[in-house]
């Protein structure tokens, strides 16, 4: 989806009002739960506790202190893209070790005057690693690597069918 | 759930010359080898830093006091109260800073740090 005239000009002109938002939505094979994060507090979604986010699309973002590099493109590797998230709950690392199932990560860019549009979407990522301490985890992304699918898929051999072959 | 309310009884009135307000720095000013900077802006909301100094007397000074203890549990949640330039507004803050006071003749000379938040 290439990005809309107002947000291309955003992004070269020298000055800009416009910011530009990371929405991430989180899921996992254990919850049927449904994450949803963004980077900015766009608007006051509640007082009592007082709660920020974004509403795009009619799903809510709820705003946390995260910092979120986008995915890589280096020659030798797959895309890497990183998400740090100030540590500020003694639950999150609790979460971090309660499962060894990775995590699906996708990750959106939208602006903040046009929330509802999608600037640049970027398809589901694995979370590979994650690396934490007393301020902040760092979670590591990427995409399932293509070399560990099998090619091609579903061939008659001794491993993969042994009772061809008696 | 709504915010707790300034009570009622206690005036936001500052003494004169001690009300002030900062913005946050809301910009991301990236340095260029050549030419102006380019500048963006980094997050929608930003709060305000506002601080002034008012005289309340020793009786509001318990209301007030029950206020920061009890309800806004030492500071740590945010609250509605008027806002000082505007009254018939009301707006979100929050402490920045536990406030002071000190006893000035019968009356005592409280200073509040807070922060009006978006």
């Amino acid at each position: 989806m290439p990005f809309t005239p107002s947000f291309i000009q955003a992004l070269t002109a020298q000055e800009t009002g416009e910011v530009a938002i990371g929405l991430i939505t989180i899921t996992h094979p254990a919850t049927p739960e449904i994450a949803r994060i963004s980077s900015d507090p766009t608007q006051r979604l509640g007082e009592d506790p007082l709660r920020y986010g974004t509403i795009s699309r009619g799903q809510v973002y709820e705003h946390l202190p995260v910092n979120i590099i986008i995915p890589d493109s280096q020659e030798q590797s797959p895309p890497l893209s990183r998400m740090s998230i100030d540590n500020i709950d003694r639950e999150l690392i609790a979460l971090i070790r309660s499962s060894s199932e990775p995590a699906t990560m996708t990750l959106e860019v939208v602006s903040a005057t046009e929330p509802d549009i999608v600037q640049q979407p970027y398809p589901p990522m694995e979370v590979t690693n994650i690396q934490y301490d007393q301020f902040r985890a760092v979670f590591e992304l990427t995409y399932k690597p293509l070399q560990a699918e099998t090619f091609p898929v579903g061939i008659f051999s001794p491993s993969q069918f042994p009772g061809l072959f008696p | 759930m709504p915010a707790p309310s300034w009570p009622p009884g206690l005036p936001t009135q500052s003494i004169r010359g001690t009300y002030s307000e900062e913005w946050g720095e809301q910009r991301l000013i990236s340095q260029t080898d050549a030419g102006p900077a380019k500048v963006r802006r980094r997050t929608s909301a930003m709060p305000t830093k506002v601080t002034f100094e008012m005289y309340i007397t020793f009786a509001e000074l318990d209301v007030f006091t029950e206020f920061y203890e009890d309800i806004l549990r030492h500071g740590s949640v945010v609250f509605a109260m008027p806002y000082p330039p505007k009254p018939s507004v009301t707006a979100l803050f929050s402490f920045a800073t536990p406030p002071t006071w000190q006893r000035i003749a019968d009356q005592a000379h409280v200073r509040l740090d807070l922060k009006r938040v978006p």
